[in-house]
């Protein structure tokens, strides 16, 4: 499965990887090989891939949007790194509990209309 | 004709005038392929950008958000003009200003009013010389644009838009097609143009929600937009200057063959006349 992450001022990964563990917003996801097609938030921590010949690879990153299409997945993000990132680009993401807050007010839109 | 001693002085200068602009090509030429590389590596972030908004995007989106509204008139519109900070790169900041100018008056003969925001020195200086009102100035953007100075210029008039100040925002910049090619062009920021119009949302997993991810994504769209813009232009800007110093480098041996040749006629013109002389002179002692 190819992975590649990207930020504004380039590709800073691209390859094929046997499993992926990326930090979503509300939890670490986890894709395999034939996952459905997502598309989400990202929120701060790390992603981890295991490569073809077995070996790990990690990355820090914070904030940002995924895609997974059924032979791809993207991840593009502003903060990404491969040491551990300070708490400033930490800060700079959307907060958990808001986005829980915001999805009650959708949920209560749609039922209300 | 001009003493041989003057026209060796004017054959200095000369020369000292295309070392400089020889040099000047040669740091345009290493710039501009770090510019070209910045703007190669900004594409992936873009592209993906722009592929996820659409699926994530469906029509009945458009009422809810603010940045995705559609001004049925345009009352006002915000034009955003990149130029650079220096000149000596040929017709470059010349182009993109009239370009401007034209787009300017464009919108005003439809009735439109304009708020004029202007990136780079040389933009500036031309418009305040003519006394024309700037909204706002951005100066030394620098040879390497970082996306925080895109998401700073945009954020404002992201915010006008979402608030219904202005209807449309326009960038005037460069396009960078090659080294040699690089024509203004005006890009419509915003409203943003419909994507395909369908609704796609339902072959993807949304998490949290489309209308949580789109809160985050649009302004990063917007934001990505202009910082490709702005790496587009300072890759026009070094090509521009590359090409315009390379032609005063070419025009410089030019004038410096033409120069030598009459040195070189003056100094035997000097010479025959001194043997003239000394023929004289000695023809006169007989």
């Amino acid at each position: 499965m190819n992975v590649s992450l990207v930020s504004p001022e380039g590709v800073r990964f691209e390859g094929e990887a046997e499993s992926i563990s990326l930090p979503a917003w509300d939890g670490q996801l986890g894709v395999l090989r034939g996952h459905a097609p997502m598309i989400g938030l990202l929120g701060s921590g790390e992603l981890r891939l295991s490569l073809e010949d077995g070996s790990p690879k990690v990355f820090f990153l914070a904030g940002g949007v995924f895609m997974i299409t059924g032979s791809a997945t993207t991840l593009l993000t502003d903060n990404c790194s491969q040491e551990p990132l300070d708490q400033e680009s930490q800060d700079s993401i959307a907060d958990v509990d808001e986005i829980w807050e915001q999805m009650e007010d959708v949920v209560v839109d749609k039922q209300s209309t | 004709m001009a003493g041989a001693r003057d026209v060796k002085r004017r054959i200095k200068s000369v020369e000292n005038t295309r070392q400089i602009t020889r040099t000047m090509e040669l740091v345009a030429t290493s710039k501009l392929k770090k510019a070209t590389d910045r703007v190669r590596e900004a594409r992936p972030y873009g592209d993906s950008v722009v592929s996820i908004v659409e699926k994530v995007c469906s029509p009945d989106f458009v009422e809810k958000f603010p940045l995705l509204r559609k001004p049925a008139k345009c009352r006002k519109a915000a034009v955003l003009l990149l130029t650079a900070d220096r000149g000596l790169a040929g017709g470059f900041n010349a182009n993109l200003i009239k370009e401007a100018n034209v787009l300017l008056a464009e919108l005003k003969e439809s009735g439109t009013d304009t708020d004029l925001h202007i990136v780079g020195k040389k933009g500036i200086a031309y418009f305040r010389f003519r006394d024309y009102p700037i909204a706002s100035e951005v100066v030394d953007v620098g040879d390497l644009p970082s996306v925080k100075t895109a998401g700073d210029i945009i954020a404002p008039l992201g915010e006008e838009f979402s608030s219904g100040e202005i209807d449309a925002v326009y960038v005037v910049s460069s396009e960078f097609r090659s080294a040699m090619s690089t024509p203004p062009k005006i890009l419509n920021l915003l409203p943003i143009e419909p994507t395909d119009g369908k609704d796609n949302s339902d072959e993807f997993i949304l998490t949290p929600t489309a209308e949580i991810i789109l809160k985050t994504l649009l302004p990063l769209y917007l934001r990505n937009s202009l910082y490709r813009a702005l790496v587009e232009n300072v890759a026009a800007e070094q090509g521009a200057r590359r090409t315009a110093m390379k032609n005063a480098t070419d025009n410089a041996g030019d004038v410096l063959e033409h120069l030598t040749r009459t040195y070189n006629r003056a100094r035997q013109g000097q010479i025959t006349q001194e043997i003239a002389e000394i023929v004289g002179g000695a023809a006169a002692l007989e």
